[in-house]
């Protein structure tokens, strides 16, 4: 497994500000060709601060550990290096369509921008664009691809941002939370979109979220990150029947069901996230855990420990797979 | 731009060039005022010190003195149209004719004053942002500091002495060499006159006049307009499209001028738009300094001798260049910024 893996990330910790308290700490996970990643978690969790360190996107912020891909280490690397794999192995999505996207220029000079650093000749690059804009479902693309960011309605734009992404026919896209900005309706076309995009590439995608009914349908692998840490590795399905980590309980929990009473309340986890430098001992979940045990309060935060399907870091973990049995 | 655009960009021109005359109107009323506001009788002044009160009263019909106070303001405006801004109590030149001789002076000294400005301030303001909080940055802050914060009278007589004077690399005063001085050309400006018939000496001499006080005239203006691009380019730098333009794989070059700058230039070209303005106003002190027969040397002299036309003269003639100024950065605007040129539909 380890061999194949496109991505690798090992140890990968991140710090910001004065306080240099680390937003991510000591993360790893692997990626495989082809395969579709989920990493879930609450907004503050480090999901977006670790993606973006691995493409050295984050100005000001400390980066340790490693993150390789196809063998090539990329923390630390200088723009140079990064610039042969931005874009063009590893394309980017972000949130909000709103302001991701230049408004002083059209959006086919944005889509073909990097076709053209790399010798493209213009109208090459721009008949490219036009290329790219139908197989993300803009209509009447020859017109669209000379108007500007302000003339498309969000979903629109969000199309506009994968076509972006995927100019230079990257191997693995990256979509930090593509579909939070938008209309329910319009969030199944554009995850549909990146799956099927996805599939006719044989390219990898990991989507970033905190709503794990977006990733249930569209992820083979799913990462929980609680605080900085990845507290569940599992597989989809396997999630969603036999959650690892008692936060990927209380997530699941949090989801709405068919059939759920109108009477009911929504369950939610109480209390509020830690702030990266006030960390709590022993467990960085027990504070708002259910499950809370003398055991789980004090030492240090709890390492990953592998299953069968995946891994959890939770030290009661054997007693919950014993009563799942 | 289609062809819907290019109407609403028609429309939008039209509406800022009405809204300019209006400001003109508004303008002239207030040259006027003040005028009828500074104390002293026009036809006692006019009249000398000698005449006899019949004389007087005679002027004060000649001048219009003793129509009702709007019917003055419309003779005003109706010579204002033909260009006319009276006479001066002194010279009794016609204003209009002082000023249009020294106005390709100042010009000269806006336009090189602005060109140091706009070649400076903008990679200044990109280089300290590019590199926030770092010894560059630092460096460039305590530099606009310190530009911010010298007198222009001061800063001036310090080049003086020492660059020209000292060191004698520039001219210490006026506008071009004695033995240059009849050279003449159609267009007053020397610098342009002199490239036309290929005095290059003269061009030389000319610019060589010129550029201490340009930069007298520029170090403010620069260190306001680097501190504002400064933080705008900040500012941009932070956009997610920023981000995601460097996710592209494109040189940190491409990424802060074409995308992160090209966003700060919006607000920039308006700062830039109004300085010409300022600049103008402010050569009084820069011409005076170093003996510039411009039109604020002009100004200094009008209101030394409280010559009330020549002061108001030269506000309108500031006033009017400060309006098409900006009317010129409106309609810059509009090719800057895309979502402009969209939203002045219907209006």
């Amino acid at each position: 497994m380890q061999s194949s893996n496109i991505l690798e990330v090992e140890s990968l910790s991140v710090r910001f500000g004065e306080s240099r308290a680390k937003a991510v700490d000591g993360i790893s996970f692997g990626l495989t060709k082809g395969e579709t990643l989920g990493i879930a978690g609450e907004s503050g969790s480090g999901k977006t601060a670790s993606i973006l360190s691995i493409l050295g996107l984050h100005q000001r912020a400390t980066v340790e550990g490693s993150a390789q891909f196809e063998g090539q280490e990329l923390i630390g690397a200088d723009n140079k290096l990064l610039n042969k794999i931005r874009g063009k192995r590893i394309g980017l999505v972000l949130q909000d369509p709103f302001a991701a996207l230049d408004p002083v220029k059209t959006v086919g000079h944005q889509i073909s921008e990097g076709l053209r650093a790399s010798g493209w000749s213009k109208k090459r690059a721009m008949n490219h664009a036009i290329h790219l804009l139908e197989e993300v479902g803009v209509p009447s693309a020859s017109q669209r691809v000379n108007a500007y960011p302000h003339q498309f309605s969000g979903g629109m734009r969000q199309r506009v941002v994968i076509a972006m992404a995927l100019a230079q026919d990257p191997d693995i896209l990256i979509a930090d939370e593509p579909t939070t900005a938008l209309d329910v309706r319009i969030q199944k076309q554009v995850l549909d979109l990146m799956k099927q995009q996805c599939e006719s590439r044989g390219m990898s995608l990991v989507i970033i979220t905190h709503d794990l009914g977006v990733i249930s349908n569209y992820t083979d692998r799913i990462v929980i990150m609680y605080a900085g840490k990845i507290v569940e590795e599992s597989s989809r399905l396997k999630l969603f029947d036999q959650p690892l980590h008692p936060y990927t309980q209380g997530l699941l929990d949090c989801l709405p069901t068919l059939g759920h009473s109108e009477n009911e309340y929504l369950k939610t986890i109480g209390g509020q996230p830690p702030i990266p430098g006030k960390l709590p001992s022993g467990c960085r979940y027990h504070p708002r855990c259910a499950f809370t045990e003398p055991a789980c309060t004090n030492g240090n935060n709890p390492p990953l420990v592998p299953v069968k399907w995946g891994r959890s870091a939770c030290i009661q973990l054997e007693k919950f797979l014993k009563e799942s049995q | 731009m289609n062809k819907e655009t290019a109407k609403n960009v028609v429309v939008y021109i039209g509406q800022r060039v009405s809204l300019t005359a209006i400001a003109l109107v508004v303008l002239s009323f207030m040259t006027f005022t003040l005028g009828q506001l500074v104390p002293g009788d026009a036809a006692v002044v006019a009249a000398g010190p000698n005449a006899g009160n019949e004389r007087i009263a005679e002027l004060r019909v000649e001048m219009g003195l003793d129509l009702p106070i709007h019917k003055q303001y419309a003779i005003y405006l109706s010579k204002l149209s033909r260009g006319d801004l009276g006479k001066s109590w002194f010279t009794h030149q016609p204003i209009w004719e002082d000023i249009k001789a020294r106005l390709p002076a100042s010009a000269e000294l806006v336009f090189l004053a602005m060109l140091l400005n706009v070649l400076i301030s903008v990679p200044l303001g990109v280089l300290a942002a590019t590199r926030f909080d770092s010894k560059t940055d630092g460096a460039i802050r305590l530099i606009v500091m310190a530009g911010a914060g010298i007198p222009i009278f001061w800063l001036g007589l310090i080049l003086q002495h020492y660059v020209a004077g000292e060191a004698g690399w520039f001219p210490i005063a006026g506008r071009v060499s004695f033995e240059f001085r009849d050279f003449s050309g159609s267009t007053g400006f020397l610098l342009i006159d002199s490239a036309a018939q290929g005095e290059w000496r003269i061009f030389w001499d000319a610019l060589n006049h010129l550029f201490l006080p340009a930069i007298t005239l520029a170090t403010l203006f620069i260190a306001v307009v680097t501190r504002t691009t400064r933080s705008t380019v900040l500012r941009t730098l932070q956009e997610d499209y920023v981000t995601l333009a460097r996710s592209k794989g494109i040189s940190e070059y491409q990424v802060v001028v074409r995308h992160a700058l090209r966003n700060a230039l919006i607000p920039t070209i308006t700062i830039f738009g109004m300085q010409v303005g300022w600049m103008l106003s402010t050569t009084i002190l820069v011409e005076e300094i170093f003996s510039r027969p411009g039109i604020g040397k002009y100004a200094v002299k009008a209101i030394t001798q409280s010559d009330i036309h020549g002061v108001v003269g030269v506000v309108l003639v500031m006033g009017v260049i400060f309006l098409i100024t900006n009317l010129i950065v409106d309609i810059v605007h509009l090719f800057l910024n895309p979502r402009h040129r969209e939203s002045v539909q219907g209006k």
